[in-house]
């Protein structure tokens, strides 16, 4: 199953706003996404805000995120490169 | 026969007006009986949902800013579709609604809080949503402020800082809390709002909704259906106390004559006006914290003069206390704030900040010093957190 792993990159994690847009990117793909921290730990649902946030994945740390079906690999690509920005401090 | 009730007056004031009690939030029912049809119960508990997200999306497009925001969070909560599949999988299980939707939230509830007081808010907004689920599939009223569309009084058990974020005071005329106490946030918010405000009055959620009450938040009593004269009365003489006390004016003291100076605070440019038309003597806290935040560099020296310059101007003659900048835990600034500071509260903040960055002390008092030369009030500078 194709997969990325990315670091975060906003300072406050995936919480609050950086949370809020990841979930919402995620909604917006053709195939479900899930993801998990690296360091262990069941992959949830990439579009259930409630699950990303009980990941409670800080800044720096690293994520998978993973895909199947048609259109995976271009979903992970967007996705992973939105955790990587520094959402928080963006406008 | 009217029947006084009595607590601690902790806002000053007498006003009159229908109760509008506010709703408690809904107990589930442990005995909930399933109807037997999975599939009707569990569109009864998605409708639910979905209406608590509509109506919270609806009330984030009216809310200003901040709570714009947090309400939209919240409405995504509602939308959740790993919390929606969990209530699916409760009602399969032959859970009633109302308890599977319960489930479903205690679900997410622990794994949040497991996850450190990081999420404490996360989780109240959680349980709020979970009380309007509920609220919403056993057809009880909405927990929250009341809104019934009139002023009115608000009796309430106590008061949560959620609640009275939204408090309006040009429609709650005073509060009454049958818990609570002289400290409480209710007693603060109530105070800075100027709304009368009685708490632990006991038998106060017993009144009827709708029933007219006049409370005086001075000698804290409330009077439960007084006839016409007696409020009129007490409104009267509460007019005649407001129009005696603007007639006094001068230094404040003591009755035995002990001077006791009346100092106003202000925080930013909209305090000004109102807190110079004030009988005081000046200013005890000037926060200037306001100049500094949400950018990404301090003001320049004559960014900072021109509003010390203002300030002193529009208290001219009088004393004003200026406090140099006290950033920290609850009022980070980019640069100055220090991201992995382990004590963020107590930490290196206020005046110890600038051991880091001198430079912005030196500004800022700079800048003081230029504009009160300029000026006819008496400045004084207090460094914070030393």
């Amino acid at each position: 199953m194709p997969e990325r792993r990315v670091v975060i990159g906003s300072k406050v994690g995936l919480h609050a706003r950086p949370a809020a847009m990841f979930v919402q990117a995620a909604a917006k793909q053709p195939v479900k996404v899930t993801i998990a921290k690296s360091a262990g730990g069941d992959p949830v649902d990439a579009r259930s805000i409630l699950s990303v946030l009980a990941l409670d994945a800080r800044g720096g740390d690293e994520v998978v995120l993973a895909a199947e079906g048609d259109g995976a690999d271009q979903a992970l690509d967007e996705l992973a490169a939105l955790v990587a920005r520094d959402l928080d401090s963006e406008g | 026969m009217a029947e006084t009730l009595s607590g601690i007056g902790v806002s000053p004031g007498v006003a009159a007006g229908p109760v509008a009690q506010m709703a408690a939030p809904p107990v589930v029912p442990t005995d909930a009986t399933p109807s037997g049809d999975p599939e009707s119960e569990n569109q009864a508990a998605m409708a639910a949902m979905r209406a608590v997200s509509a109506s919270l999306e609806e009330r984030a497009s009216r809310a200003p800013g901040e709570a714009a925001s947090v309400l939209a969070a919240q409405a995504m909560m509602a939308e959740d579709p790993t919390l929606a599949s969990k209530v699916t999988a409760g009602v399969q299980a032959g859970k009633a609604a109302v308890t599977a939707v319960t489930a479903a939230f205690e679900d997410f509830r622990a794994m949040l809080a497991a996850a450190g007081p990081y999420m404490a808010e996360r989780v109240a907004d959680l349980d709020d949503l979970r009380n309007r689920t509920v609220a919403t599939l056993l057809g009880v009223p909405m927990p929250g402020v009341p809104d019934p569309g009139h002023p009115f009084v608000l009796i309430a058990l106590d008061l949560a800082p959620a609640d009275t974020a939204t408090l309006d005071k040009d429609r709650v005329r005073a509060i009454i809390t049958e818990e609570g106490g002289p400290t409480s946030h209710t007693a603060i918010l109530a105070k800075s709002l100027g709304i009368p405000a009685v708490v632990t009055v006991h038998g106060a959620t017993a009144i009827a909704e709708g029933e007219t009450v006049l409370v005086d938040g001075t000698e804290g009593t409330v009077a439960v259906a007084p006839d016409e004269a007696t409020v009129r009365e007490a409104l009267d003489a509460e007019q005649a106390k407001l129009a005696a006390l603007q007639s006094l004016s001068g230094p404040g003291r003591t009755s035995d004559g002990h001077p006791v100076q009346l100092l106003v605070n202000i925080a930013g440019d909209k305090d000004l006006a109102p807190a110079a038309a004030a009988d005081s003597e000046g200013v005890g806290l000037f926060r200037t914290e306001f100049l500094f935040l949400d950018r990404p560099n301090a003001p320049t020296l004559e960014e900072q003069q021109a509003v010390y310059q203002r300030v002193f101007d529009a208290f001219a003659g009088r004393k004003v206390v200026v406090r140099t900048l006290d950033a920290g835990a609850d009022k980070p600034l980019e640069f100055v704030t220090v991201p992995d500071e382990p004590n963020p509260a107590l930490g290196v903040r206020g005046l110890r900040t600038s051991r880091r960055h001198p430079e912005l002390l030196e500004e800022q008092l700079t800048a003081v010093a230029n504009a009160a030369a300029a000026s006819q009030a008496q400045v004084w500078v207090m460094a914070p957190m030393v």
